[in-house]
């Protein structure tokens, strides 16, 4: 007798690789809709609202003003708000809208490629040739989700200020640079499932026809 | 060596299986030598039917042992061209 292959429990089971799928399809449907929206506003808009931080001057003018009990006080160097300009050219109006326009298109990107590989977990084919392709694809989302669109978004803010004449005076607001090291480790752990989905392909290519 | 020079066509081996005469001889359908061997009968279709392309050694000795014959009488290769 050939000993029965051992048997485990699927961590993903058809049913559910299958809702998934459809759930992260909706999502990329959504998600590009919104950045179609989001670029048509700044198309049609004359305006365009920013990300910048008041500065702490600003912050410590504001904690005067406010008047707060005795030892109470507000905290932190920089505060966020949305600043809306009027009266932008087009290029700017579309810089401004840039950072959230690659978000989304990042996780209508993403989703859909991971939809993907559910697609092929569902039909019993979790080793399919394109696998690791959809996955390099997820992982290009997240960093174009997570470093490029923060970018774009504090370009968008510099440019802003300039054009409304508040940057160089450097005294109300701000744009600080940030970068966060998080996207890129994902990408990273994405990477490696990637190449985990091919050599799995390959060892699948390997035993097809055995008996 | 390539397939296309050893003659293998599309395959890339000209191993064929004698399953068939073998189970005549004995007079054994695939289904009960499925059952005997603990072998899928889909598994031995493909064998039978020349679509596998590799066979696992305790597959043959399964086979082997509820038909009482040698690998060599199972397999045989295929004359070039």
């Amino acid at each position: 007798m050939v000993p029965a292959m051992p048997t485990t429990k699927p961590l993903l089971g058809p049913r559910a690789a299958g809702a998934y799928a459809v759930v992260l399809a909706l999502v990329s449907a959504g998600a590009a809709l919104v950045a179609a929206v989001l670029l048509v506003q700044g198309l049609i808009r004359d305006a365009a609202d920013v990300w910048v931080d008041l500065s702490d001057r600003v912050r410590l003018d504001l904690d005067d003003r406010l008047d707060l009990p005795e030892g109470a006080t507000l905290l932190g160097n920089l505060i966020p708000v949305r600043l809306h300009v009027p009266d932008l050219p087009l290029g700017l109006r579309l810089l401004a809208q840039s950072g959230d326009v690659v978000l989304f298109l990042a996780i209508a990107t993403g989703a859909l490629a991971l939809a993907q590989v559910l697609r092929t977990v569902r039909t019993g084919r979790p080793f399919a040739r394109r696998n690791p392709t959809w996955l390099a694809v997820v992982a290009v989302a997240v960093v174009a989700g997570g470093i490029l669109a923060p970018v774009l978004r504090e370009a968008a803010a510099v440019a802003a200020l300039e054009h409304l004449g508040v940057l160089s005076d450097g005294s109300r607001f701000t744009v600080v640079t940030s970068f966060s090291l998080a996207p890129v480790a994902l990408a990273v752990v994405i990477l490696g499932v990637a190449e985990a989905f091919r050599r799995g392909a390959a060892m699948a290519a390997d035993v097809d026809g055995l008996v | 060596m390539t397939g296309g020079d050893t003659d293998t066509g599309t395959t890339g081996h000209r191993i064929v299986c004698r399953l068939d005469a073998v189970l005549a001889d004995r007079g054994m359908t695939l289904a009960e030598l499925a059952d005997r061997a603990g072998v899928s009968v889909v598994n031995l279709s493909v064998l039978k039917n020349d679509r596998a392309r590799a066979v696992r050694f305790s597959t043959l000795t399964a086979v082997c042992d509820v038909l009482a014959c040698r690998p060599g009488d199972l397999l045989d290769i295929a004359p070039r061209g």
